[in-house]
């Protein structure tokens, strides 16, 4: 749309538009950002992986001068959230469920008040059995980590698929044992990818100040100011109209800031001080609070003919959601329709699970999705290519979408330009062949 | 001893949310000396959306890049946009400011055939200029048919536009069309395996994206080039569980506390792990993007990681089953070969 002939600013590189300010240091970042009579705030992140929580001992906390707000899950007005499903406390209620999960925080006249505050904010854990790997949170012995939400949402660790109310989410094209039965070489192999931190230079920073009684402004390192101001005013139980949400000046995001981070709870702390609030998270916090690419875990199967035509691909994956949903029914659609690559496979099945376990929350991350099966299903084509002695470009080239062709969803392929980004870097990379 | 290996691979995304709608608006209104306000929810977090979205506006209204500026992702003040997010605020938040844009530009038309004393329809933009096309005689500068238009004709040069992206959401079995376009990616590598440490160093980095018409080449480098760092680093060393997979669970090293909680500990990659790295920008034509763009943000860290295990396989024979792909995990697998 709109194609012009000639382009007077299109198609020319330029600097960002803010680059000289960025470089000369004069970019206001939140960090950077103070208001009249603003608080400062710290968290208290669970040390346990999975525990029940006896009791939040908040008096001496309470009593230390300068302290003008003290919150746990009673504070919050809406404490469940979520993406696809409300299981995400906005401060552990009950149970902890991953080590880093918020379960109190302060807010005070100085950091370093807030800092001694929420030292003396006492919690007692009761240590329950926790379980790190999707694949055994699978099995009927395993500890299980949302037991209250049991039946229409989870059963046992398994998330139940909204839309269709099964364990998996699927992809059924051609008939794929046919497809076995008419390969001449079949592989089979299992993968698993680790969770990466987004890590992006800034972390995750939001001030909340009240407008008078009925009101929030929220300016916070947020790529997702909209959804997320709906999820904000429920969480304070203001209507849209009075919450407004602000995305400053921000040091990346990769994905892990589509989601809430920070917000609610600083909403909470001004909330109940009655003054603006700033809670900026350390890089230790963050670590360890934030999200992280999810794990996948990966079973394959693919057939093809002794010229490397591919016949047939079954795939399985189980994502490690963390401890609770967030993004991880989405980021498993995206495993369910397009995992097998840019490949014309007539006949394909997808099983993908999503399992909750005791690691901190997936989160959004550059390449959502999709950089897992892309690990898995381009290392099986050059294990196709060793088997069949053929060069891994050339098997590539041979099954690749090109235009017209259709997905196995059904979609038609338009603009393929898997051939063109292949040709390229071999020619970068002086590819010859192998075979 | 040091061995030399090589790796290939490609891979696809897609463009704009999945099944869901997800829409894109903006507000553009022209100024009295020509300069121009753009208000869009979307954010920019550091990938350029404000300065890509500018040179949109600036290539339709043909106005200098510098007169355009873009106030973006505030609820209260800008118009909706779903997020920055699933590599879409290029091709829609493209499409919504030139939606906006086509009511500015009929507004300064209209005002501008007044003030020539010709029909709009003979009017079109040139270089900042409004010009008939059939008397060249008749022509008025950009700016000059804004003021006329805002203080003359009593009529602001303004327009809002919006862009849902399209999908039909699939059905149980997974068919459907989930999601507006699709974008390419292709990565190769040369990697050097040190058989005596399991280390591994990738030496040279082949990459391209295929992001429809690249819009600014100088960010669509900073994005494949970013992107192949965090390949990297996700391929090679990066893990916030180290020793807290089931893969572990009953060996001796298995340790969910041992986790990362400070960069000293969590080894990003970083300058020093750089490889040289070769970016080339390969331009197909998506017929629904912005002047024919796609999108170039996330897939440029997707298929690196695949091409360095394919690429230690070519060095040493061993096949990585799960990244990171560890010194430990490496000199493991090259003990089981032996053995």
């Amino acid at each position: 749309m709109y194609e012009k002939e000639t382009y007077d600013v299109i198609g020319k590189s330029r600097p960002r538009v803010d680059a000289v300010k960025q470089v000369t240091g004069q970019v206001q970042y939140l960090g950077d950002m103070h208001v009249k009579d603003m608080l400062y705030a710290k968290a208290v992140l669970s040390t346990e992986h999975h525990a029940r929580i006896l009791s939040i001992d908040t008096a001496e906390a309470e009593k230390l001068p300068g302290v003008h707000a003290v919150v746990t899950a009673k504070d919050v007005p809406h404490n469940l959230i979520g993406i696809t499903l409300d299981d995400t406390p906005v401060l552990a209620e009950g149970k902890v469920r991953y080590k880093g999960e918020m379960v109190a925080a302060v807010a005070a006249e100085t950091y370093d008040i807030a800092c001694r505050a929420a030292k003396l904010i006492k919690v007692v854990y009761e240590r329950l059995p926790a379980v790190f790997d999707p694949r055994e949170a699978m099995k009927a012995d395993a500890p299980v980590i949302h037991d209250e939400m049991q039946g229409k949402d989870y059963k046992g660790n398994i998330h139940v698929v909204p839309a269709t109310g099964e364990l998996c989410q699927k992809l059924r094209h051609g008939d794929v044992e046919e497809g076995f039965k008419q390969s001449d070489i079949i592989i089979e192999h299992k993968f698993a990818t680790c969770p990466q931190k987004p890590l992006p230079i800034e972390n995750f920073c939001t001030l909340a100040a009240p407008d008078g009684n009925d009101g929030m402004t929220i300016w916070s390192t947020q790529q997702c100011v909209f959804g997320n101001a709906g999820h904000l005013a429920k969480v304070i139980q203001m209507p849209l109209s009075k919450v407004r949400v602000i995305c400053p000046a921000m040091g990346g995001g990769f994905g892990e800031k589509n989601q809430l981070g920070t917000e609610p709870v600083t909403a909470v702390l001004a909330l109940k001080a009655r003054r603006p609030v700033k809670l900026e998270l350390t890089t230790e916090e963050s670590l360890q609070f934030t999200g992280t690419k999810h794990p996948m875990y990966f079973t394959y199967k693919l057939g093809a003919k002794k010229d490397g035509t591919l016949v047939a691909m079954k795939r399985e994956c189980i994502t490690g959601a963390g401890a609770y949903r967030s993004v991880a029914m989405l980021i498993t659609m995206k495993v369910t329709y397009w995992g097998a690559g840019p490949y014309n496979i007539p006949n394909q099945h997808a099983d993908c699970y999503v399992v909750a376990t005791n690691k901190q929350i997936g989160s959004a991350f550059r390449g959502f999705g999709m950089a897992q099966p892309t690990f898995a299903t381009e290392v099986m084509m050059d294990m196709l290519a060793e088997k069949l002695n053929m060069d891994p470009l050339e098997l590539r080239k041979k099954n690749i979408y090109r235009d017209g062709d259709h997905m196995a969803t059904g979609q038609a392929v338009r603009a393929a330009g898997i051939e063109l980004v292949l040709d390229a870097v071999a020619a970068m990379a002086g590819w010859e062949k192998t075979s | 001893m040091k061995k030399q290996g090589r790796g290939i691979a490609g891979c696809m995304y897609s463009l704009t949310v999945m099944n869901a709608p997800n829409p894109c608006s903006a507000y553009v209104q022209m100024r009295e000396d020509g300069s121009v306000n753009v208000q869009t929810g979307a954010c920019d977090i550091g990938q350029g959306s404000n300065t890509v979205l500018a040179m949109m506006v600036a290539e339709s209204l043909t106005v200098p890049f510098e007169k355009v500026s873009v106030y973006s992702a505030d609820t209260s003040a800008t118009p909706y946009d779903f997020g920055t997010l699933s590599s879409r605020v290029t091709y829609t938040g493209g499409r919504a400011v030139l939606a906006a844009c086509e009511q500015v530009k009929g507004v300064l038309l209209e005002a501008a055939a007044k003030q020539l004393k010709t029909r709009p329809d003979r009017l079109s933009f040139k270089a900042g200029m409004i010009v008939d096309k059939y008397d060249a005689q008749k022509q008025l500068p950009v700016a000059a048919a804004a003021a006329i238009s805002q203080f003359v004709h009593r009529k602001l040069p303004m327009g809002m536009g919006e862009f849902y992206p399209f999908n039909v959401p699939v059905d149980a079995q997974g068919h459907g069309e989930p999601a507006d376009s699709y974008y390419y990616h292709a990565t190769a590598v040369d990697v050097e395996v040190d058989t005596d440490t399991g280390v591994v160093e990738v030496k040279k980095l082949y990459t391209a994206v295929d992001c429809g018409k690249a819009l600014n080449p100088m960010i669509v480098e900073g994005q494949l080039e970013g992107g192949a760092m965090q390949a990297v680093g996700w391929a090679l060393r990066e893990d916030m569980y180290p020793y807290g997979t089931g893969a572990e669970a009953e060996s001796p090293d298995f340790n969910p506390n041992f986790r990362p909680i400070n960069i000293s500990d969590y080894a990003i990659a970083t300058t020093l792990d750089t490889p040289e790295i070769h970016g080339a920008i390969v331009e197909t034509h998506e017929g629904e993007g912005p002047f024919g763009a796609k999108a170039a943000g996330e897939i440029c860290a997707n298929s690196a990681a695949p091409a360095i295990v394919n690429a230690i396989h070519d060095a040493v024979g061993i096949w990585i089953s799960d990244l990171p792909a560890t010194p430990e995990k490496v000199l493991k697998l090259l003990r089981d070969q032996q053995s």
